[in-house]
């Protein structure tokens, strides 16, 4: 396995967690750190637990064993909606917005401002997406790529640290694919942390600088997307050929 | 309500960028008749003691009563979706602890009644708080037996509440003076609920309607969320409460407990429109109206009617008349309706 350099002080750190569901075990013992300011993606075939991981991490589901950790501190036993305001943020494979109300409003209601600020921030964040001339429409009305934008946008309208995204590409046209790519790299670089799983492996490959990959609820392999591509054990369960 | 708290804006004018609510701009004549509406509602009802015989203020009293009941019923679960069958426990508990404190506590009403609005929060956050862990149907059948055990507890604890029997109270004639508080208090409500809309805690409260998980995943303190607008909810039922104990002079269990309240709160609120500021006034004023005809109209068969009516609303107007009103684009998708 190749393990590319890392800081000893990764911003989120998954150390042996496990996480059963009756007698599967869906994340098995599964450690590993992500270094602030980088975008890591967590690959693997269906059922290998990158979504149950995502779960766990950010607090939607608790651990059976295990610790998860945010710049240090424990997260693991914290709500979601505590988790979400210590600084780590996430989208969902399916979009899950507000569908009854507007874009403005799917974010005004998550944003962390006094009430005068909420419409400012909320605007921003729909303006850095390229979502402001259907702030005033339904969520259940936009396209499925400015629903997933306008996740995106929500994500972004409280200013985390750490970003998790679950499939963010997912049925998403290609235009919408770039300005996505854009706006990650473009957060990477104001500081930004990115954990993302997607099945776009051309994407992924050229989004992040590291690659986690996981099998059968394991961490199969870690590190940088060229060794991944060439490591054996991945082509076997993953690429195939 | 003041007249600018319904000012909605123009497509010729730009968006306020300062405010967090989306008003979307169609319907603006429609909104002139609608708040015309309310308007006139209003003012009609605060000259009915001035012009009207004892029975239309003993209607209006009672029509009073269901809006401030629907309204405070649509605080909790039509903003967060989180339906009670047991709302008609912090009403009996408010006209309970009304009634004991005058009778046992020889408490002035004004008091007593502040009393019934303390007592029926205090109760909506002791069993808010493990009942919200509850959803869907577990949580409407969790508050039903919550209603029931109360009603219960009150039949049971004679020497204090005068058990099956009831509760007399001292007779006054305060059917004026409780008219005005009835009104005070339904008024309250629908302002808290126009306060709670147009601000983000009521997007947060819609957001847990929506979609609970994703609200606590982006942050959202829904238990708090939840347990604040249960509590205030209360209040205001209890309230109620607390002066229909005082106007009627008599109460007992089966009546102030009556799930009969908390189906009629449920009907007006869902006919005039769940999750918005005035539907539940809308809907108290055409369902008391209704029933009442049906009453004078068909006396054995009324309440018959009046299931059928409930029914028919349940199926057919699920959106209640607000969102009929703003689909077919009459009144502008505005929360400050």
């Amino acid at each position: 396995m190749t393990e590319p350099d890392r800081p000893a002080d990764p911003i989120l750190s998954v150390n042996a967690v496990t996480r059963r569901f009756g007698g599967v075990i869906a994340v098995n013992g599964i450690s590993f750190g992500i270094a602030p300011g980088t975008v890591t993606g967590l690959i693997g075939p269906n059922g290998s637990g990158k979504s149950t991981l995502f779960r766990l991490i950010s607090g939607e589901i608790p651990a059976d064993s295990g610790d998860i950790r945010l710049r240090g501190a424990s997260i693991t036993h914290k709500s979601a909606s505590v988790i979400n305001r210590l600084g780590l943020s996430r989208t969902f494979q399916l979009s899950r917005l507000y569908p009854q109300m507007t874009a403005l409003e799917n974010l005004v209601a998550v944003t962390r401002t006094p009430e005068r600020e909420a419409s400012d921030r909320a605007r921003d964040s729909l303006a850095f997406v390229g979502l402001s001339p259907v702030a005033d429409e339904f969520a259940a009305n936009l396209s499925y790529g400015q629903q997933k934008l306008l996740e995106f946008a929500r994500v972004l309208v409280n200013d985390p640290d750490v970003i998790l995204l679950d499939e963010p590409f997912a049925g998403v046209n290609p235009v919408m694919e770039e300005r996505l790519c854009t706006h990650i790299r473009a957060l990477r670089e104001r500081g930004k942390t990115f954990l993302i799983t997607d099945h776009e492996i051309k994407l992924i490959m050229a989004l992040c600088s590291r690659l986690i990959v996981l099998d059968h609820g394991e961490l199969l392999a870690d590190g940088d997307p060229a060794a991944i591509r060439a490591d054996p054990r991945v082509i076997d369960a993953y690429f195939g050929t | 309500m003041p007249a600018s708290a319904l000012r909605t804006a123009h497509a010729d004018e730009p968006p306020d960028p300062a405010s967090p609510i989306t008003t979307i701009a169609t319907g603006t004549r429609g909104l002139r008749i609608y708040t015309g509406f309310i308007w006139a509602v209003t003012v009609a009802i605060a000259l009915v003691p001035v012009f009207g015989s004892n029975y239309t203020k003993t209607f209006v009293l009672q029509a009073l009563m269901s809006c401030a009941l629907a309204a405070s019923w649509n605080l909790i679960s039509g903003f967060t979706g989180y339906v009670s069958f047991g709302h008609s426990a912090f009403f009996g508990i408010g006209a309970y602890a009304t009634g004991i404190a005058i009778v046992r506590g020889g408490m002035p009403a004004p008091f007593a009644i502040v009393v019934a609005g303390m007592a029926a929060a205090t109760a909506g956050l002791l069993f808010g708080y493990p009942a919200l862990r509850l959803r869907g149907p577990y949580f409407a059948v969790g508050m039903l037996g919550v209603a029931e055990a109360i009603r219960v507890g009150v039949t049971v604890a004679e020497p204090v509440t005068g058990g099956g029997k009831g509760l007399v109270l001292i007779p006054e004639d305060v059917l004026t003076v409780a008219y005005y508080a009835m009104f005070a208090v339904a008024v309250a409500t629908v302002l808290v609920t126009y306060r709670v809309a147009t601000l983000p805690v009521g997007l947060r409260l819609l957001a847990i309607r929506e979609d609970e998980v994703a609200a606590e995943l982006n942050g959202i303190q829904t238990t708090r969320l939840k347990i604040g607008a249960f509590a205030v909810s209360a209040l205001f039922a209890g309230l109620t409460g607390g002066i229909y104990a005082w106007q009627m002079s008599y109460i007992d269990p089966g009546t102030v407990f009556a799930g009969s309240l908390t189906v009629r709160a449920i009907a007006m609120t869902m006919l005039g429109g769940q999750g918005t500021v005035f539907g539940p006034v809308i809907g108290s004023v055409l369902l008391s109206g209704i029933s009442e005809a049906l009453w004078a109209k068909f006396p054995f068969l009324h309440t018959a009617l009046s299931g059928v009516l409930i029914i028919a609303i349940v199926l057919f107007l699920p959106g209640g008349i607000t969102q009929i009103l703003q689909d077919r684009g009459w009144i502008p998708r505005s929360r400050q309706l």
